[in-house]
């Protein structure tokens, strides 16, 4: 799902793993990992929630997680911080920690 | 020297004369036929001093003598230059090769030897590469590098004599008092107009942050740059950039972004060192370089972050104009980097004879407010980020795309290292 300012407290007030993805339309490297992102929240469907949020369109919230190089994948439960993770990380990577935390 | 029609390079077959002639044109006949094809010619007598790249292939032994007499002739005509033997794994080639090479060597000389593979793919790449490493080290010495305004006061450890530059690396450095740019920024001779255009069509609208007229303005230094390399018969240059934030108050991002894409290597701040790796670059691996500031490191995480103000547009998948973000005067590049494996390469000690030279991946790209325009993130996948931490050798570092370490490091070896 996509959220912005206006309603991202709400999309990431969960129990389940909440991976937010900071991301741009600009931004090559955010290209290139959103479709492991797609894939992953498929495969934990039960378990996790993917939220994109363009930083453009959403500078608060990217300046409270102070985004300033992207993509910046927020690992987040209850609202609370879990682990950031910043730059495209491959699949597996992603996937083992998606694990770890859940 | 000959008459004829013009080649890539020649090649001189040696083979001992013990052997039949016809039995040394069959087994060295596979060999001609992938130096044919990759713009090779058989050099016979006085082509052998043709002023092109001459590589030998080792046909036999007994030719060790045969290769040293034939570059010692060829010396007198051609000065001194690396030299490639190419061998094969009959008839005592090898031997013949290392023994060679290793008198070379003993005197001074450089040089490397092309092992043939009998693969014909695998012997067509090392043979192009090897003639490309000595056709980049003709290039580099017949290189005039303008350093306009001289270095900048920061660059402590990154402004060499131009003795060594010529003596380690080739290029004949070329004092040009800025002067003459400076008045040709201010009055140019060319509708900036027009020039601005390869920017402004194409710069995201929504992003840019600057006037139409600022960004004519900043590429009056690029036609100030073109006249300056014409009356100086420059090949390169390397600007003092920040003297033109003052006077005539603007900045050179975007004429050197311009330059770079123009086939022209063009870096800031008056780097020699780091003008110097992006001539290789292009010398090289035939494409442009980035030349930016190491602003953060991650130790743990083996990554940096990289930030300038200016990048060659054909490097990067769009950008946005923004203002020269240290001075907040004339325009810089907000660039956006595709992910992407790149080199990173950093050249300097005194004598120019030390290198950093890494590769790694494009992992993410910024717009931090407090770092130069254009932004990324390197994931390193050789070498350690705590080197530059450690053993620095100087600010910018040099950033081309795809991972070439193993080629620029075999080139290193040939053409710099002692």
């Amino acid at each position: 799902m996509e959220a912005g300012d206006h309603d991202f407290g709400a999309a990431v007030r969960t129990k389940r793993l909440v991976l937010v993805d900071l991301w741009a339309p600009w931004c090559g490297p955010c290209r290139m990992v959103a479709p492991v992102l797609e894939k992953l929240s498929h495969e934990f469907a039960d378990s996790l929630k993917v939220v994109k949020v363009d930083v453009d369109q959403s500078p608060r919230t990217a300046q409270r997680y102070e985004a300033r190089s992207i993509p910046m994948l927020l690992f987040m439960r209850d609202g609370d911080l879990v682990e950031t993770v910043v730059g495209a990380q491959p699949e597996h990577v992603l996937r083992a920690r998606i694990e770890a935390l859940r | 020297m000959s008459d004829g029609p013009a080649v890539r390079f020649r090649y001189a077959v040696m083979a001992s004369r013990l052997h039949d002639a016809d039995v040394v044109a069959e087994l060295t006949a596979p060999a001609r036929a992938v130096l044919d094809s990759i713009g090779g010619r058989e050099a016979h007598g006085a082509e052998m001093a043709d002023d092109v790249p001459l590589v030998f292939l080792v046909a036999t032994g007994g030719t060790e003598r045969m290769v040293l007499d034939a570059l010692a002739h060829r010396r007198l005509s051609q000065g001194e230059e690396p030299t490639i033997l190419i061998a094969h794994r009959a008839h005592n080639s090898l031997p013949a090769a290392l023994e060679t090479l290793a008198a070379l060597r003993q005197t001074g000389g450089r040089g490397r030897i092309v092992f043939l593979s009998g693969r014909s793919e695998v012997d067509e790449r090392d043979l192009d590469e090897a003639v490309g490493d000595i056709e980049a080290i003709r290039r580099m010495h017949s290189t005039r590098l303008g350093i306009v305004g001289g270095p900048s006061t920061w660059l402590v450890a990154s402004s060499p004599d131009a003795d060594v530059v010529r003596r380690r690396w080739g290029p004949q450095l070329v004092t040009v008092d800025p002067t003459r740019m400076i008045e040709l920024t201010r009055a140019p001779v060319v509708p900036t107009g027009v020039l601005a255009e390869r920017f402004t069509a194409v710069a995201d609208p929504v992003r840019s942050n600057v006037e139409r007229s600022d960004v004519n303005d900043a590429m009056g230094v690029r036609s100030a740059l073109g006249d300056v390399l014409e009356d100086h018969l420059l090949d390169a240059v390397t600007v003092r950039c920040f003297d033109l934030l003052g006077d005539p108050g603007t900045s050179g991002c975007l004429a050197l972004a311009a330059l770079n894409d123009d086939g022209i290597v063009a870096g800031c701040e008056g780097d020699v060192p780091s003008t110097l790796g992006m001539l290789l670059v292009r010398h090289l691996l035939d494409r442009p370089a980035w030349m930016a500031n190491p602003a953060t490191v991650d130790v743990e995480a083996n990554q940096l972050v990289l930030a300038h103000c200016t990048v060659a547009p054909s490097m990067i998948d769009g950008f946005a104009l923004d203002t020269h973000f240290e001075s907040g005067r004339g325009v810089g590049i907000s660039g956006h980097f595709a992910a992407q494996p790149v080199t990173l390469l950093r050249v300097g000690g005194a004598d120019l004879d030390e290198s950093w030279i890494v590769e790694g991946d494009i992992v993410a790209t910024g717009d931090d407010p407090d770092l130069c325009r254009t932004q990324v993130t390197v994931a390193l996948s050789s070498g350690n980020v705590s080197d530059l931490l450690e053993r620095p050798l100087g600010n910018h570092i040099v950033l081309a795309a795809g991972h070439h370490e193993a080629r620029l490091r075999r080139w290193w070896a040939m053409a710099v290292a002692d």
